[in-house]
């Protein structure tokens, strides 16, 4: 039986969800494909018991948020982005508020970005974001709040689109 | 759905189209050996400080450790290349001693921090004469995304471009013997796409090469490659002190003479940037006369000619002078590269000395400087090539 029966057919439906995730969290699209190589491995190689009990892909995203902070940690100031500009850099064809959001979340911590991902893309709860992120509902509340001011103050170019960020969040 | 999630999804959608299936399962069939492969270039890297590479307990090098060769594919992208000699200190004329060594040849270093050497690729040349001490290695460079290398292949003599992903390998028509190399040395330079392959061998060889389709253009005698775009244009030529763009086998200069380290093109692929130091009449300034005063960053149009941008240097070190450039960090800032320890290398009071180089982003609109990173190890000789320079 090969071991790995089940794996290429979760990969081929999900792994590009999970790359979308990975790109906004690296914020490069070489870091995200590592990223992601490096959790899949280890999806791999828990495959047997996550396919048997478990659920891969929310395993694959709580690996990817922890792989992606503990990078941050020991490769930041060792493996600058080296890629070529990204392709949405050409400002003709650019939305200036997606050009403004991609360059705020590059200076956010990588707790910062991944709670603005989990939130604000991803649509999860802040009681979801706090198991993912193993930390309190109130973290995730005050982390939020402090990822939202600090890219109001980066790209003050984005107000409106926080200002509706923030009554979304203020009703739910 | 909010205006932010909006946002999110557009910038989401930039995200590459990937089939890691294949990559993944083979990598994870490597077991618990792989495993503990891929912790120990964790630990590497995490051990080194500010160092990439550096050396052990035991005060061996890291080449002295015997890293796997370069696979015959499926190799994730990689963000640098170097060599040091085995940790030889450089005695030029008495260097064949070390001839087919493994530790001198070109090591590659995967993003994800596997190191790999690279066979095929020839590093230093141990035959080197003394009259001929600094040109010591035939060249390797990396494209800016990390997924081709270019290099000379000594069994081969023709220069090569390898897809590290693919595995597959493309030679020049054109053969370059390797007596040529050692007594002339040679330049390279890669596409973007790593398709076009620029090679300036003096009085040899001085061409774009289409790799893949074996077409090549000459450039005219005067002037030699020093950039390619992706798709093979822009051509930006140099005489040594004007750049030029080459246009149907024409050179229209780009510049007055100078003193320029050039860079690469922008996402539009005619914007070039560079960093421009005047010429004096009678001789150039030394690297002890030059300050970061007499630097500016330039960008032009390399089809009009039209200088968009040009900037004097803000908050840059006190001797800064990047022989280097690399790619473009966003749609303003470039990055630039000078040696690790400036006009101290060499000096080995202090034991064996670092070298490699450090990495600055430069504002192509206000000229504003800031540090990036550190690539060095400890070696008495040695090169270093980041991808993208």
């Amino acid at each position: 039986m090969d071991r790995y029966e089940g794996f290429r057919e979760f990969l081929r439906a999900r792994q590009q969800s999970l790359m979308r995730s990975s790109y906004l969290l690296c914020g490069d699209p070489h870091q995200a494909e590592d990223l992601l190589q490096t959790v899949l491995i280890r999806v791999a190689r828990n495959w047997h018991k996550l396919a048997k009990d478990g659920n891969p892909e929310a395993y694959a995203r709580r690996a990817l948020i922890n792989e992606h902070i503990s990078w941050w940690r020991r490769h930041r100031r060792h493996l600058p982005l080296m890629g070529p500009p990204k392709a949405s850099h050409d400002p003709s064809v650019e939305s200036v508020n997606r050009l403004a959001l991609g360059q705020a979340l590059d200076r956010l911590t990588p707790r910062q970005r991944a709670v603005l991902v989990l939130r604000y893309y991803e649509d999860r709860s802040v009681q979801e974001t706090a198991e993912l992120l193993k930390c309190s509902p109130g973290t995730v509340k005050s982390q939020t709040s402090h990822a939202l001011g600090r890219l109001r103050v980066l790209a003050p170019e984005l107000a409106d689109l926080l200002n509706d960020a923030d009554a979304k969040e203020a009703a739910r | 759905m909010t205006r932010l999630r909006a946002e999110f999804e557009r910038l989401a959608a930039e995200a590459p189209q990937v089939d890691l299936t294949e990559r993944v399962v083979r990598r994870a069939r490597r077991g618990r050996v792989g495993a503990v492969g891929s912790a120990l270039a964790v630990l590497v890297v995490v051990a080194l400080g500010a160092s990439v590479l550096t050396t052990d307990s035991g005060g061996d090098t890291v080449s002295a450790r015997a890293d796997a060769a370069l696979p015959a594919s499926g190799v994730s992208p990689v963000s640098y290349a170097y060599y040091d000699w085995c940790g030889e200190s450089l005695e030029p004329g008495k260097m064949s001693r070390l001839s087919g060594l493994e530790c001198l040849q070109w090591r590659v270093v995967t993003r994800a921090g596997d190191t790999f050497r690279m066979p095929e690729a020839l590093s230093v040349y141990t035959k080197q004469t003394k009259s001929n001490y600094m040109n010591t290695a035939a060249p390797l460079v990396i494209t800016a995304d990390g997924s081709r290398i270019a290099y000379y292949s000594e069994r081969d003599e023709r220069f090569a471009v390898r897809d590290l992903a693919s595995g597959q390998i493309w030679l020049t028509p054109q053969t370059v013997p390797i007596a040529t190399m050692v007594k002339t040395g040679g330049v390279i330079t890669l596409s973007p796409d790593g398709r076009h392959l620029g090679v300036n061998v003096s009085g040899s060889l001085n061409t774009v090469v289409d790799v893949e389709s074996g077409h090549a253009l000459d450039i005219p005698s005067g002037w030699w490659v020093q950039r390619v775009g992706a798709g093979g244009s822009p051509v930006v030529v140099s005489d040594g002190d004007r750049l030029g763009s080459l246009v149907d086998g024409r050179v229209i200069p780009l510049t007055e003479k100078a003193w320029n380290t050039i860079g690469w093109l922008a996402a539009d692929g005619r914007t070039l940037a560079y960093l421009t130091r005047p010429a004096s009449d009678d001789s150039r300034p030394t690297l002890s006369e030059s300050t970061p005063k007499d630097t500016r960053i330039v960008t032009v149009d390399t089809t009009t000619g039209k200088v968009l941008t040009s900037s004097g240097l803000r908050s840059a070190p006190e001797r800064f002078f990047p022989m280097e450039m690399g790619p473009w960090l966003s749609p303003t800032e470039v990055v630039a590269a000078e040696s690790v320890a400036g006009g101290d290398w060499g000096k080995t009071g202090k034991g064996i000395p670092d070298i490699g180089s450090v990495t600055y982003a430069i504002n192509i609109r206000d000229g504003q400087v800031r540090k990036l990173d550190t690539y060095s190890f400890s070696a008495w000789a040695g090169g270093l090539t980041l991808a993208g320079f």
